[in-house]
């Protein structure tokens, strides 16, 4: 456990600055662009869109596993309970009933819990980058994290960080962002990152 | 083409796919068959009644032929259409509308999972199951209710022979072009919904008159579909 929690801020932490109105089109932009290049690759954002209103959290953690490479769902239990073993000394899974939360609706889960499913759906994916919206750095309310930033190092010590943000955008957290612009050639190829 | 439709047949099997089929399959068929089975036993009492009351017989051969016509040509594929749109196609155009405007399509194409293969195509498989095992769930239900009724009101005795006699003048055929016309009804309806009805909507509100102005289109689209096949059949039958 020590191992997984020690925090590796050794992978680059990449800021995307760009128009507010255009997030969206970027975020879609960077996720297809790792598609096609055949990269591993998860998606943070908090909206409550993010995870499917009408299957339980255990669905939404099996569904992208489960389209990239064949999954069984067993697998994916046994894997979850591992997972939120080792971090049970961490912030959100001090308190967590392992169970109900798997077997919860998302729209019945608290908004910490509901961040909680999406960073473990985004962990077991094991992503080499990590598209994150900038929404993610907000805290649902002021002070309180909705993810603490050494559950986000814990989980994603190994993959690199791309946050897009609106411009002018204060990002909170532990972390040195190293800036993008929206120009830059390397968000064309993945192969020159 | 055919390799991404392989990999979509291939990732439906044994994958979260595999619920939303199962789901749909027990919602358009298993709970709509009760629906099926008492419109189906309405519609042949009815028939036997109207029968009984032009020629004071219970049910005669040439009754039997007429009614069987009637359901496998028409009816077995009508009636149970109109309950999957009222119900199966309400609940899919709600559903999937919200989904577009909660912005949930948007996050499975992010994540990499692609729209149409785990949305719709597992419910266009489970919808055209599910329509065919309607339609032999009508013709049964018309042809058992026909035969209680006609022993009830005319006091003509169920005589198995009669009832086998009844399924062999099912031609093989009509049989067959009754089983694919349901299915591939079934299909147009949700890829049509798919494609046209869960489209543009921004809000909430919207939601709702799409599922009603969405089922309107269809039950019109079901319909066109069917007076197209009968006229074609009806001249194709008149010349050959």
């Amino acid at each position: 456990m020590s191992n997984l929690l020690a925090a590796d801020r050794s992978k680059p932490r990449w800021r995307l600055d760009c128009p507010a109105q255009d997030v969206g089109v970027w975020i879609d932009h960077l996720c297809d662009g790792l598609k096609r290049a055949g990269i591993d690759y998860a998606y943070l954002s908090p909206q409550r869109g993010s995870l499917l209103s009408n299957i339980t959290v255990r669905e939404n953690l099996w569904l992208p596993l489960a389209w990239r490479r064949p999954f069984p769902p067993q697998r994916l239990d046994q894997g979850l309970r591992d997972l939120i073993a080792n971090l049970s000394g961490v912030g959100a899974l001090t308190a967590l009933d392992c169970d109900s939360f798997l077997k919860a609706y998302p729209d019945n889960l608290p908004i910490h819990q509901y961040c909680l499913a999406i960073l473990l759906r985004a962990a077991l994916l094991r992503p080499r980058w990590l598209v994150i919206d900038a929404g993610w750095f907000f805290p649902p309310i002021p002070g309180e994290w909705c993810t603490p930033p050494a559950l986000m190092d814990a989980l994603f010590a190994s993959a690199a960080w791309l946050t897009v943000a609106p411009h002018a955008t204060t990002l909170a957290g532990p972390w040195n962002w190293t800036m993008v612009n929206c120009d830059d050639p390397r968000l064309l190829s993945w192969d020159e990152w | 083409m055919a390799w991404s439709s392989l990999r979509s047949i291939r990732w439906l099997v044994g994958s979260p796919a595999l619920l939303v089929l199962s789901r749909q399959i027990y919602f358009s068929g298993y709970q709509s068959s009760l629906v099926v089975i008492l419109a189906a036993a309405l519609i042949a009492s009815g028939f036997v009644l109207a029968f009984q009351g032009i020629t004071g017989a219970g049910l005669g051969s040439g009754a039997i032929d007429a009614l069987i016509l009637l359901s496998v040509r028409g009816l077995a594929v009508q009636i149970p259409g109109f309950v999957f749109c009222a119900r199966s196609i309400t609940a899919t155009i709600s559903e999937l509308s919200l989904m577009s405007v909660t912005g949930e399509r948007q996050a499975l194409q992010r994540l990499g999972v692609d729209p149409f293969t785990y949305l719709i195509l597992p419910r266009l498989v489970a919808a055209s199951l599910a329509m065919m095992v309607l339609y032999l769930v009508f013709l049964l239900s018309a042809l058992v209710s026909a035969f209680a009724v006609s022993a009830l009101v005319a006091g003509v005795p169920i005589d198995l022979f009669r009832i086998l006699y009844a399924f062999e003048t099912i031609h093989p055929s009509d049989l067959a072009v009754g089983l694919i016309r349901s299915a591939l009804l079934a299909a147009i309806a949700i890829v049509w919904v798919d494609r046209i009805e869960t489209r543009g909507h921004s809000s909430f509100p919207q939601v709702s008159r799409a599922a009603s102005f969405g089922v309107l289109r269809v039950m019109l689209i079901y319909l066109l579909a069917e007076i197209v096949f009968q006229i074609l059949s009806f001249t194709v039958a008149r010349f050959p």
